[in-house]
């Protein structure tokens, strides 16, 4: 089930790729990173990302919601479409009036389009369904320190409640006759929403230190939940890297 | 430094207990009372008495009080180790959703026994006892602690102190956000524990209910004490200080409703 802010929480229906060891799936997810954000080469890249699609379609959030949420960053790379085509030298692809649209800049807004899709989608497509303290538990395996995982988990642990507080004082506010316009008045009240939210969440953050060190808590990080890699996890990273490394030779060496 | 043979171990001393917050603001003034072991105490007084700062003190989070608190034979002086106080008090928070910090209810539950250095084995079983006590479901192991109601978090969190087997349970007002039923509950669980309680509530009823003896504080200081019954009948001592009496003890006469 997912909450309102859309964390995942417990197995609703597992899919395939969760029962791969999530310290497999965050390695894979490195080496597909690294690759899309080291090619420069626009076939290679639409190789990596075809390559990040596969699993994508068949994982957690569906082919549908990878490219709704693929669609959302091409609204970030935006500005990129926009301004570097009409930048830079070389063939001129167009022209209307002034604006000249030059291949390269096309060429460049295109890798930087598809680097940010191929890391995204790489991601969504090993997230599967694994609950976010699976995630958190095969990064403390990954020898990420202990201290900064305690505080992702704290802080993915109190989003929500976050969340539904600034919910409750905004309601409060405008049963009060507050209108949240776009302008001074109405940035100004949001500010003091925003500030007492953080003056809030600082008292709150005072008792839930001492709630922790009235259970012990010494700055250690546990997690309850094992598991043991075994030919599948195998399997799945010498596909990953064997496919991202094969991409690599093909480009770089024989084409 | 801990005198096996002064006290039983799960009984409370609290000696001329004083502490003023940074800022001059003087929070206790010369505390005293005992607990006996295996007794449940109300502890009550209006707003800003310092009941919540009392049991504070006595987990050791508020260093720079003078005069002394020992739990059991053992003296809490916060400048030191505490991880045997930690074996030894527990305290469920006003706010549940303070004191619940982990993923789901299961790891938060066995969150204090794995501090204390148990087993990933012993800790999980402790948690599982623990919050089959508190009645709450095996379906709710799972559940990351922001999707539960007020009352199950409440049940929660009071298994996540019951998992670190405390001999001292100090619980500062357990029935807020919860509904009568929640409330009913709570007063049996609190009634089937043998272990020493302090309870601080503005719920006179519920602390009528669940502690044969209260301690009236107001000001920092302790005005009263004595058995539940006696002191909270006592209309000029309870409305001296900030309190009413309960309504199951006022004489049930008709003029009662309708003066």
């Amino acid at each position: 089930m997912h909450d309102h802010i859309g964390l995942h929480h417990g197995p609703e229906h597992e899919v395939a790729i969760d029962r791969i060891d999530p310290r497999f799936r965050i390695v894979s997810i490195f080496i597909w990173v690294g690759t899309a954000a080291w090619l420069n080469n626009f076939y290679a890249l639409s190789a990596a990302l075809l390559c990040c699609i596969l699993p994508a379609a068949f994982s957690g959030p569906g082919l549908k919601r990878v490219l709704e949420r693929t669609g959302y960053l091409t609204l970030a790379v935006m500005p990129a479409w926009l301004l570097l085509p009409l930048m830079g030298g070389g063939i001129e692809v167009a022209a209307a009036g002034p604006f000249k649209l030059h291949a390269s800049g096309l060429l460049a807004a295109s890798l930087l389009q598809l680097k940010a899709s191929t890391i995204l989608i790489a991601v969504l497509g090993h997230q599967g369904r694994t609950p976010w303290n699976r995630w958190v538990w095969a990064a403390h395996k990954l020898l990420v320190p202990a201290r900064l995982l305690a505080l992702l988990t704290f802080t993915l642990r109190y989003l929500p409640l976050l969340s539904e507080e600034s919910k409750r004082t905004y309601t409060a506010a405008v049963a009060r006759g507050f209108h949240a316009r776009a302008n001074l008045k109405g940035y100004r009240g949001l500010a003091a929403l925003a500030g007492a939210g953080l003056v809030r969440s600082y008292y709150r953050s005072e008792r839930v230190g001492r709630a922790l060190s009235a259970r012990g808590y010494q700055g250690r990080f546990f997690l309850l939940r094992d598991t043991r890699a075994g030919a599948a996890e195998a399997f799945f990273l010498l596909s990953s890297g064997g496919a991202a490394v094969a991409i690599i030779v093909l480009i770089y060496w024989i084409i | 430094m801990i005198d096996p043979t002064e006290m039983p171990a799960s009984s409370v001393k609290v000696s001329s207990l004083s502490y003023t917050y940074p800022g001059a603001v003087s929070a206790l003034s010369g505390v005293d009372f005992q607990v006996d072991a295996g007794v449940r105490k109300g502890l009550i007084g209006p707003n800003g008495a310092g009941k919540s700062t009392l049991f504070l003190c006595l987990l050791g989070l508020l260093p720079g009080f003078s005069g002394t608190v020992r739990v059991g034979g053992l003296q809490v002086r916060p400048e030191e180790d505490l991880t045997e106080l930690r074996r030894r008090v527990g305290m469920v928070f006003q706010d549940p959703d303070d004191q619940l910090f982990n993923a789901t209810v299961l790891e938060d539950a066995a969150f204090g026994p794995l501090n204390l250095g148990l087993s990933k084995e012993e800790s999980l079983e402790r948690a599982r006892r623990s919050l089959e006590m508190t009645g709450v479901d095996a379906d709710l192991f799972d559940r990351p602690p922001h999707r539960l109601s007020g009352g199950q978090k409440r049940r929660v969190a009071i298994a996540g102190v019951l998992a670190m087997e405390p001999s001292l349970i100090l619980l500062d007002e357990p029935t807020s956000d919860l509904d009568p039923r929640g409330r009913r509950e709570l007063a049996e669980i609190l009634k089937s524990l043998p272990t020493t309680m302090i309870i601080a509530s503005h719920d006179l009823e519920f602390v009528l209910q669940t502690a044969p003896e209260v301690i009236v504080m107001d000001h920092g200081k302790t005005v009263a004490g004595g058995a539940a019954k006696e002191v909270m009948s006592d209309r000029k001592l309870m409305e001296e200080h900030g309190l009413e009496v309960p309504h199951s003890l006022t004489s049930h006469v008709f003029s009662h409703h309708f003066s």
